[in-house]
């Protein structure tokens, strides 16, 4: 014969958690059923035998102790909260004026920052040189920290002229002569160049 | 005198507190934290975690004991903050290895009638703590809040947020799984 009691309802059976109509039918279909007998048996016997599993007790000292930690780090922590309180207290204070001059600051840094972007200067580096003669000079170039190439720089005192070759080929020269001169970017970059002759000298 | 103390009701407690008085909340320490510290460690099996997450227990309370409004009891608020703080631990951290928490059964709890192999030695209850541990956790919560925290289905419905009938339900599979288990075992 199918049972028809689902084990929950034994369970609430167990907890006396049904009315009396209901614990009147289930009493009397445990004295009947088995299976359900048998389930409300162990269910009983392992909540009585579980329930008297102890843990180890402590002793009051432990609790003494842990307490003590407890209100401890509570009072740590509100004196933490109060200082953290009024760090924000002064921050609300002045948060206009932080905010302001923070902008500022950001702004001036940006447009120090983006200088060398609107001015269309390079990042020329020499990295190695040597004297050949008064007047010349071997170079490694770097053009934003690339290797560009070996070049030489002449200065010729005689008719104050200076300019940087490659190869033997004349890239860009300069002279003291008044003359009207329209620069294609090359040639900007190469009078970039020839302005960190100070750097040439220094070295 | 200490027993004065812990039968202070909770509610004289909590307005003595909110009066700004700190004794008030010691008290409620001293009324709780053996309860909190054995559920805890029942629970995760580590002493030392224990008693830091029932410290921790103790400072939310403290911090959040003025939005507490009355509508459970103080013991149910506390379990679920310390639930709660046990679950992060749960999911978070990993396992270390279960000590033995427990002291050994008086002998004379071995019971004739009993279907089960009676809870006498160290590994019998070894073997029944795994069989709870390996329970999911809302199912192994809520048999043990019944079982050894002795809570009625109400309040475990409190301290775990969920329904009276959902509390039912995880426990009904709990109980089975360990009969069905511990059934194994004795074969």
């Amino acid at each position: 014969m199918k049972c028809n009691i689902k084990e929950i309802e034994i369970i609430k059976f167990a907890e006396n958690l049904i009315d009396e109509y209901s614990k009147n039918k289930i009493s009397a279909h445990l004295e009947t059923c088995a299976t359900c007998k048998n389930f409300y048996e162990s269910y009983q016997n392992l909540f009585s035998e579980l329930k008297q599993i102890s843990i180890k007790e402590k002793d009051n000292d432990f609790y003494m102790q842990m307490k003590a930690r407890i209100l401890e780090k509570i009072q740590t922590r509100a004196s933490q909260d109060t200082l953290l309180s009024k760090i924000k207290f002064i921050l609300s204070s002045f948060r206009k004026k932080i905010i302001f001059s923070s902008s500022i600051c950001i702004i001036i840094l940006l447009i120090i920052a983006s200088y060398p972007i609107f001015k269309g200067k390079q990042n020329v580096n020499v990295i190695s040189y040597a004297n050949l003669t008064d007047s010349e000079i071997d170079l490694i170039l770097l053009y934003n920290g690339k290797f560009i190439d070996t070049m030489n720089y002449f200065k010729n005192n005689s008719v104050d002229s200076e300019f940087i070759s490659s190869g033997g080929e004349s890239l860009f020269y300069t002279t003291n002569e008044d003359e009207e001169v329209t620069l294609s970017s090359e040639e900007n970059f190469y009078l970039e160049l020839l302005d960190s002759k100070e750097i040439i000298k220094s070295l | 005198m200490k027993d004065t103390k812990d039968n202070l009701s909770d509610s004289f407690l909590i307005s003595e507190f909110l009066k700004g008085d700190d004794n008030a909340f010691s008290s409620i320490v001293d009324k709780y934290q053996k309860r909190v510290y054995y559920l805890v460690l029942r629970f995760l099996k580590n002493e030392e975690v224990a008693q830091d997450i029932t410290q921790e227990t103790f400072i939310k309370l403290y911090q959040n004991l003025r939005a507490f409004k009355g509508k459970s009891n103080l013991y149910t608020y506390i379990y679920r903050i310390a639930i709660n703080n046990c679950k992060n631990y749960y999911y978070k951290e990993t396992k270390s290895n279960p000590v033995f928490i427990y002291s050994l059964p008086q002998s004379e709890m071995a019971s004739a009638y009993s279907p089960f192999k009676t809870l006498k030695t160290k590994e019998d209850i070894l073997r029944v703590s795994e069989i709870i541990d390996k329970l999911p956790y809302k199912q192994k919560t809520t048999f043990m809040l019944r079982i050894f925290e002795d809570l009625s289905f109400k309040e475990i419905a409190e301290v775990m947020g969920f329904s009276i009938n959902s509390a039912l339900v995880n426990y009904h599979i709990a109980v089975k799984k360990i009969i069905k288990e511990w059934g194994k075992i004795q074969k």
